[in-house]
């Protein structure tokens, strides 16, 4: 097997007394799709802000193409440079056009011009269906927009790795689908991506493996037909019962 | 609120109103005319009543002396040029100076931590000093340690004095806005690699300022008024103009010209803001 | 039965005394003059803040004008107002108030002036280590000063029409911060009536010097200081009787004579240069 594009070693992450990330390592191979799932407060935002060094680790280590960027000091920005993110809801400024939102990166971290940033945006945003939205605001856009427009923005850095942290959750169940559609379109691409998500039919379809958290510990990782049919740990086999109850209610 | 305004488009388009648009159009109908009557009543109770008064000549003859206000209006016109050149160069002053106490207020590493600390001492001492002796200690004080002319003039340290004072205050407004910005900004403006400076920059400044906008309205009426403190060290503007006629005249018609001018400047600033205050909650509520 | 006394007593001293018959009836409060002077009071017109004491130039006429109306001083009650509360509209709360108000055709319109009980000059004062100190003091030299005056003085209106000078006028609200405008030297010279002028060089300021007064041929210069009145007030003929008799006997020589100092020494300014 080749070199992981992300490898996390023993990993520990506490917000005072509470310990969030409990010890979790994971090898992440180039185009592999990892879903996290697991409880709300189980610990995949916090994993997730970790990887992106918003949140610093406290102990174990984080490596990028076989480099330790958690080293206490190390400048977090060309690492975020590689690690693109979309969150759950406001990821977009809202005094700027959708394409306004992706052109400030690229312009002001990479030093890019503004006419060959634009060419390429236009390009990502016609990938995407987007093309029409460049020159509207944020709060013009509906929910499922946005968020497909936040990925967008976060591609224009030309990341080498998509971290997505529960980026339907917020969403209006019909606008869901929209976005799930630019998910694949990202794996079909050859993007490696990891993505925190209660989509369980979704993740069974895409996911390459699939983690499931619990209380801030890893406590299984399988390949999706396996966690989703023949869990190990009890823990898992509750959460998925409960979940899957629920979906199938929907 | 859009749903009504979508109904209204969609649903007229001839003269056919909708049930609850004919209510609504009688009920603003009766309460326009209830409002026009009362506000009659009251302005025709004022004039009438208050001339019954027994000393409404005397009050008549001090305040609204039409012969003392056409004598005095035209000088106390041109003293407020100078209250407007004191204001234009104190408000940009002013702004400035309080986004760098602003952004001192908000750093978060412990190497620039006596910056933080130089800004809270700022501004809790220059908020809890009324502008008025800010005005005379600076405006009297650091000129007598011998500056000399024309560095000692009380136009500049009055101006200073004011920029001290309204910078503290509005170094806070600045700082509530930029502590507005939902975290979830900074997040995603860091996920993209943007510098701290980039992002209070491009990301959360400019929201922070639009925000505030209606606040700093506010405080910019006030600075005007305000400039007139400045006569306490010297500058004869609006208000020392006015005490002056008062005084020669020994009739306070002069203040009430005063009155006028301010008002005439400040009152479509008041609205403006109070414009700007509900297309931002009219923005918020979309 | 005491209170019985005193009008049996007054209406007794009336017959010899025709200026109390002129007031009986007219005071605020019977039987009594109620005076009011400034908040507070300067010298040299009243010393030490303390009016009850007849101390100071004003003072001392305040009571001496009591004193040939009919009221000695156990009768004379003391109130403070400011310039604005002696001109405001409506009831006053004095019978009459001085605290040098310059007596012009303007203020008469809303308010009675008694006839002059103090007519001075004007004059620049400089400090001697701002290098304005010229002598002889001239109008041209005058011209390219930067004047402070009291806004509440007839200073600002005197110093456009006679002297115009270069620079604009600095007003202030009274003596203390007229002089530290001048001591931070944020104005070349400021303008008093010539006693003040005199307690300020004198008293109040190390290095302060009298350049000049404006002769009493100029505009406005002298200023001439009236009693304040109400608009019509029945008093008025009463205190200007009383004031006329006491300058014809001599006492209010007598009286300018203690309590100001002489302005003989000042150079008055020459106007034609």
């Amino acid at each position: 097997m080749s070199m992981p594009k992300l490898s996390l070693r023993g990993v520990k992450k506490s917000f005072g007394p509470l310990e969030v990330c409990k010890n979790i390592s994971i090898d992440i191979q180039p185009s592999e799709l990892i879903c996290l799932i697991g409880g709300s407060g189980s610990g995949k935002s916090t994993l997730l802000r970790c990887i992106n060094l918003l949140d610093p680790i406290d102990d174990g280590e984080i490596l990028l193409d076989g480099v330790d960027i958690s080293l206490p000091g190390y400048d977090p920005n060309p690492v975020r440079r590689k690690i693109g993110m979309v969150f759950q809801s406001f990821n977009l400024f809202p005094h700027m056009t959708v394409l306004e939102n992706i052109k400030l990166a690229p312009m002001k971290v990479k030093g890019m011009s503004s006419a060959e940033i634009t060419s390429q945006a236009q390009e990502l945003l016609e990938r995407f269906g987007l093309s029409d939205k460049a020159d509207v605001y944020p709060d013009r856009l509906s929910g499922g927009q946005q968020q497909r427009a936040a990925i967008v923005r976060a591609l224009a850095m030309e990341p080498e790795i998509m971290l997505l942290d529960e980026v339907t959750s917020a969403l209006d169940p019909e606008l869901v689908g929209e976005v799930l559609d630019v998910i694949r379109q990202l794996k079909t691409q050859g993007m490696t991506l990891m993505l925190a998500t209660h989509e369980m039919s979704f993740a069974r379809e895409v996911a390459d493996r699939v983690c499931f958290l619990d209380d801030g510990k890893l406590l299984e990782i399988a390949p999706p037909e396996k966690m989703f049919t023949a869990p190990e740990h009890a823990r898992t086999r509750q959460f998925l019962q409960r979940v899957l109850h629920r979906e199938r209610l929907q | 609120m859009s749903t009504d305004t979508n109904t209204a488009r969609g649903k007229s388009p001839a003269r056919g109103l909708t049930r609850r648009q004919v209510y609504e159009r009688k009920a603003k109908q009766k309460s326009l005319i209830i409002a026009a009557v009362s506000l009659a009543a009251v302005v025709i109770l004022i004039y009438i009543i208050v001339p019954l008064a027994p000393g409404w000549e005397g009050v008549k003859r001090s305040f609204f002396n039409w012969a003392v206000l056409t004598k005095t209006f035209p000088k106390m016109l041109s003293a407020f040029v100078l209250d407007l050149q004191l204001f234009f160069i104190a408000a940009p002053l002013i702004f400035a100076l309080a986004l760098i106490i602003a952004l001192m207020r908000n750093v978060t590493s412990a190497a620039l931590y006596p910056l933080r600390l130089f800004a809270i001492v700022y501004i809790d001492v220059l908020r809890s000093i009324p502008v008025i002796l800010t005005i005379y200690l600076i405006g009297f004080g650091i000129p007598g340690l011998g500056l000399l002319p024309p560095y000692n003039s009380p136009y500049i340290w009055g101006t200073v004095a004011l920029v001290l004072a309204y910078s503290a205050y509005i170094a806070e407004v600045f700082r509530t806005g930029i502590e507005s910005i939902h975290e979830s900004q900074r997040s995603a403006a860091r996920s993209l690699g943007l510098s701290e400076t980039s992002m209070m920059r491009y990301v959360v400044l400019p929201q922070a300022i639009r925000r505030v906008v209606p606040t700093l309205v506010n405080f910019l009426v006030a600075l005007l008024k305000d400039v007139a403190l400045l006569s306490f060290i010297g500058p004869v503007e609006l208000l020392r103009q006015a005490g002056v006629y008062k005084s020669l005249f020994a009739n306070f018609t002069p203040y009430v010209g005063a009155a006028l001018i301010f008002l005439c400047a400040t009152i479509p600033a008041i609205r403006f803001a109070d414009y700007l205050m509900a297309k931002q909650n009219a923005e918020r509520s979309r | 039965m005491k209170r019985t006394l005193t009008t049996l007593a007054a209406i007794l001293l009336a017959s010899a005394a025709t200026a109390n018959e002129c007031s009986t009836g007219n005071t605020l409060t019977a039987d009594t003059l109620t005076i009011a002077t400034g908040n507070p009071a300067y010298y040299p017109w009243v010393i030490d803040d303390a009016p009850e004491s007849g101390n100071g130039f004003e003072a001392a006429v305040a009571y001496a004008i009591a004193g040939k109306m009919g009221y000695d001083n156990a009768h004379v009650a003391w109130v403070r107002t400011s310039f604005d509360g002696a001109i405001q509209p409506g009831a006053k709360n004095f019978d009459f108030n001085l605290q040098q108000f310059s007596i012009l055709p303007e203020r008469a319109e809303v308010i009675d002036f008694s006839a002059p009980y103090y007519t001075t000059t004007k004059a620049v004062v400089v400090t001697t280590a701002n290098g304005k100190d010229m002598t002889p003091a001239t109008l041209s030299g005058m011209k390219g000063l930067k004047f402070g005056a009291g806004a509440g003085l007839s200073a600002a209106t005197f110093l456009e029409s006679a002297v115009q000078p270069m620079a604009s006028t600095l007003l202030y609200d009274d003596v203390a911060n007229t002089t530290a405008a001048l001591q931070a030297n944020q104005v070349d010279a400021v303008i008093f009536d010539l006693p003040t002028a005199l307690f300020v060089t004198g008293v109040q300021m190390d290095n302060g010097k009298i350049i000049g007064q404006f002769p009493t041929d100029v505009n406005d210069s002298p200023d001439h200081f009236g009693l304040v009145l109400a608009k019509n007030s029945p008093l008025t003929a009463c205190v200007d009787a009383a004031l006329s008799a006491l300058q014809a006997d001599g006492t209010m020589a007598t009286i300018e004579d203690k309590w100001l100092a002489s302005g003989a020494g000042v150079p008055v300014i020459d106007m034609s240069k």
